[in-house]
């Protein structure tokens, strides 16, 4: 029941996300989970699967932040998206390496916020702080990428093995 | 479970999201009130889940803070005995002093704001990574909080409510590139419109104030309070900084750090003030 489990888990993590790892912060910077569940889940379910549920997360997300609503749903969409696309050149990765794709990833997807964000008049969101908020981001998120990815493949209900292929037939 | 292909759909899959986040952009430019409405009834659903789970988390967050954040609190502590220190002997100062006080306030025509209800509220943790110029807190139009009116800190002016809801209002900070308030210096007595120019920067006077006017670093700094202002009059906005003089608008360009610390604000009080009421 992958819309039921999406949902549940998009529940979740946002909660988590506004009550514990906004608290979690370094050098002022916290992890992003929804933006690390989007990314996982483009790279195991695949570009389309990816960009709804970054949509929906983004959306829930938004809920919670000053910048305009829909800014972060379509910063994680494009950036599940774009993890989706990887996904079929990629046929055995490590667990550290797939870890490293959503660390990749959720950079993408920060670097579009801002931009998109900017492009919008929110013009304050490129600062000095800009990169090195960036860096720390992927940096949380590479690890919560271990975590991340059999996540999204339990909501996917795709068998879960650290070396094995992201989805069966590719 | 077999990979599907979804070469075609997720064409149009992903053409449908990038429109419905177009649409939702334009809306909540536009600000559309039933998108917000859905947005504060999707938050009040979720806030017992948030209540739960910040009973549940608050202790890693709290440990964390003092694990990351020790040296800072330690400094903060050292500077808080310096300030208890300085406070002790300027309130003795301060008595003989309140009568001249009380004396130059009169003649500078301000009027405090003893009479005016207020609301306290505590500043919501961030969610996001990426500074911006709106802060939440924690009360809403459940606690009379309306859109438009001012917050300040005990230093001073600290911004404007922009959404209310229930029980959370969203507060736009003076610093904020689209923040304009009308200002008057005290001494002069010059009013002007000061902008915001981005967090952790001055605001600034561009013009309304000639060159003939003798404006200095170190005067404070209020709001004006003329007719229609959103704000009370001689709310303390900041000090001046720096005064620069064109010499081709025949103008001087005016500095004002802000007297409240945007950049650590714990808790803001909202002034249940509203200007329709005056009107």
């Amino acid at each position: 029941m992958d819309i039921l489990r999406a949902g549940l888990l998009v529940l979740t993590m946002t909660i988590l996300q506004v009550e514990l790892f906004a608290d979690l912060r370094l050098f002022g910077v916290a992890a992003q989970c929804l933006l690390a569940l989007s990314v996982a889940a483009g790279l195991t379910g695949g570009s389309m699967r990816g960009a709804i549920l970054g949509f929906v997360a983004g959306l829930a997300i938004d809920l919670y932040l000053a910048t305009p609503f829909g800014l972060s749903a379509f910063a994680y969409a494009c950036a599940a998206s774009l993890a989706g696309l990887a996904q079929h050149s990629l046929n055995e990765t490590s667990r550290i390496g797939r870890a490293g794709l959503v660390a990749a990833g959720s950079g993408v997807g920060a670097f579009i916020y801002v931009l998109s964000g900017a492009a919008l008049g929110q013009t304050y969101l490129v600062n000095s702080r800009f990169l090195s908020t960036l860096l720390l981001i992927m940096l949380w998120n590479a690890l919560l990428g271990l975590v991340m990815v059999p996540i999204a493949n339990w909501i996917w209900d795709i068998e879960w093995s650290p070396r094995r292929r992201l989805l069966p037939g590719l | 479970m077999a990979a599907p292909n979804y070469t075609g759909r997720s064409r149009y899959t992903i053409i449908l999201l990038v429109l419905t986040t177009i649409t939702l952009l334009t809306l909540d430019f536009r600000d559309f009130g039933p998108l917000n409405q859905a947005q504060g009834v999707v938050r009040t659903v979720m806030s017992p889940f948030r209540s739960a789970a910040d009973t549940v988390f608050s202790p890693f967050g709290n440990g964390w803070k003092s694990f990351t954040e020790y040296d800072d609190v330690v400094a903060e502590n050292e500077a808080l005995r310096i300030q208890l220190d300085d406070l002790r002997g300027g309130a003795i100062r301060g008595q003989a002093a309140e009568a001249t006080l009380e004396q130059v306030l009169g003649e500078l025509d301000i009027d405090y704001l003893a009479a005016v209800r207020t609301v306290k509220g505590r500043v919501g943790d961030r969610a996001g990574n990426f500074d911006n110029s709106t802060i939440t807190i924690g009360k809403g139009f459940n606690d009379g909080i309306e859109e438009g009116m001012p917050a300040v800190t005990a230093a001073g002016l600290v911004g404007r409510v922009v959404k209310s809801e229930a029980d959370r209002s969203d507060i736009e900070l003076i610093s904020d590139f689209d923040f304009g308030i009308g200002v008057r210096i005290i001494g002069p007595g010059d009013i002007a419109l000061a902008r915001g120019q981005g967090r952790n920067s001055d605001l600034l006077i561009e013009d309304g104030i000639d060159d003939k006017s003798v404006v200095e670093a170190g005067m404070l700094v209020v709001t004006s309070g003329i007719e229609g202002s959103p704000y009370p009059p001689d709310l303390p906005v900041g000090v001046v900084t720096s005064v620069e003089v064109d010499q081709a608008e025949l103008q001087q360009r005016v500095s004002i750090q802000p007297a409240a610390d945007l950049s650590r604000l714990s808790f803001v009080t909202i002034i249940l003030w509203n200007v329709e009421d005056v009107d």
